[in-house]
């Protein structure tokens, strides 16, 4: 099970904005490790998906281009306090994380 | 009358070729060179005044003179003399002037 | 009356001696209050957002969610988990080690030596059978945050004992600091104090004032948080200069002098920089 994400999210009128922060190495496979002089080898995440109330929102395939520890942003519709939003991701290796918070 | 002027020619031609190979770099020179350009930048070092770009020129002239590349070793052992000196150099001046900075 | 002279003479002497870091201190906040007259220094502590708008606009933006908040809570984790002996971090420190950062560095009279915070965080370790930390690992600047986050608010508060070691570990860390060095010949004050708010290549300059309060950073260019030896070292190589290791003599009395140089202001770690 990959690091927790960690989710703050903001209701304002009917719009939800969403920040997200979440830990991972994503090594892009390019790196040279100083030390021992080996290529450390690709884990990045390859899928985010959003959920509110079950229903997709938002889906993002990230690259090896995004930086260590990424942190997203977005803003969605229709949203009222109660609501749930469920945040998880997949990486190259087949490691998951998910998170799960009730909107205020 | 010929092997005379073929001697001196003979003799003309040797006398042309040995300064040369008494110019040419050898392990002596090296080891010569080596010595000061690392007392010297011990010197400057326990002046806190050590460059960065210092230590590598004597890796790498270690490399030369391992390749039997003796006039690279000695240029290279040379440079970080010089390096080492310019840097003994700074020390001396900064003790006298680093104070009229400092704001009173 | 010759004995009186010469105690008056010497007493003169010592209080001369003994105000220096103090007088060094108002007169930094004097250079830089004329430099920027219409800069409240107290936001000194927030480096070169103090200068650059631009800058700081992202900045606050990120601040509204940190990418140091991991490191914080690493560090939390690392602190609250006991020894093999059964005893804690907590049990090494005053307060339990929570909103203690601005009494650090502190000049241990034991051993004569300047003791940073990331340092006693290893003595703590060593003196309770636990293999130290490598200097630039995660784990000890997570620590270190997470000791930073519960200093928040207090003012910087170093003291340089009545001990002529201690001055002279204050005076060491000023010479460093003010001597121009490596192949660029560069001294800190240089881009600190000369330059500071000026532009080097695509950033300002931070001043010297407040540049200690606000350790460990997370900065961008490195992707993960890094302790303020770490910005040494990264300096120095910039001027060309060979660096010292992390927690070596020289930067820990140069972290003794800026420490002193930033008392009175608020600490605000960890923070996050570009």
């Amino acid at each position: 099970m990959g690091k927790p994400i960690k989710i703050k999210a903001k209701i304002k009128g009917d719009i939800a904005e969403v920040k997200a922060l979440m830990p991972h190495p994503m090594e892009s496979g390019a790196r040279v490790d100083a030390d021992t002089g080996e290529t450390v080898p690709k884990h990045y995440i390859q899928e985010v998906v959003c959920k509110h109330n079950g229903n997709v929102v938002n889906t993002a395939f990230w690259g090896t281009g995004v930086s260590k520890d990424p942190y997203m942003a977005f803003k969605f519709k229709g949203a009222k306090a109660g609501d749930t939003l469920e945040i998880s991701w997949k990486d190259n290796t087949g490691d998951t994380s998910v998170k799960e918070v009730t909107l205020k | 009358m010929k092997l005379k002027s073929n001697i001196l020619v003979c003799a003309l031609l040797a006398a042309l070729m040995l300064p040369a190979s008494l110019l040419a770099a050898d392990a002596t020179e090296y080891k010569l060179e080596l010595a000061k350009a690392k007392a010297t930048l011990r010197d400057a070092e326990s002046k806190v005044q050590l460059w960065s770009t210092s230590e590598i020129l004597l890796e790498d002239a270690d490399k030369a003179a391992a390749s039997g590349d003796y006039e690279l070793a000695v240029k290279l052992a040379t440079e970080a003399r010089l390096h080492g000196e310019l840097a003994v150099a700074t020390a001396e001046r900064e003790k006298k002037h680093w104070q009229k900075n400092v704001p009173k | 009356m010759k004995r009186f002279l010469t105690a008056c003479f010497l007493f003169m002497l010592m209080a001369n001696v003994y105000a220096s870091p103090e007088t060094d201190r108002l007169a930094l906040r004097e250079f830089f209050a004329q430099r920027f007259p219409d800069l409240d220094l107290n936001e000194m502590i927030n480096g070169l957002y103090a200068f650059d708008e631009g800058a700081r606009e992202q900045w606050l933006e990120m601040e509204d969610f940190p990418p140091y908040e991991i490191a914080i809570e690493e560090g939390e984790e690392i602190f609250n988990t006991p020894f093999a002996n059964g005893k804690g971090y907590a049990d090494c420190f005053e307060n339990g080690g929570i909103g203690i950062k601005q009494n650090y560095p502190r000049f241990d009279a034991d051993s004569g030596e300047v003791i940073t915070l990331e340092y006693a965080i290893n003595q703590c370790r060593t003196d309770n059978g636990e293999e130290p930390l490598p200097w630039m690992t995660d784990e000890l600047a997570a620590i270190s945050a997470y000791m930073a986050y519960t200093s928040r608010g207090n003012k910087m508060s170093v003291v340089i004992p009545d001990d002529p070691r201690a001055l002279q570990a204050y005076e060491s860390g000023k010479e460093y600091y003010y001597t121009r060095r490596g192949q660029l010949e560069f001294a800190c004050e240089n881009c600190h104090m000369q330059s500071a708010g000026s532009l080097l290549r695509a950033d300002r300059l931070s001043g010297m004032l407040g540049q200690a309060t606000h350790w460990p950073v997370y900065r961008s260019k490195w992707g993960e948080i890094g302790t303020l030896h770490k910005r040494f070292r990264e300096c120095n190589e910039q001027v060309r200069a060979k660096p010292y290791d992390a927690q070596s003599q020289v930067y820990r009395e140069l972290e003794y002098f800026l420490s002193y140089m930033s008392n009175g202001l608020e600490m605000n770690g960890p923070a996050s920089r570009r």
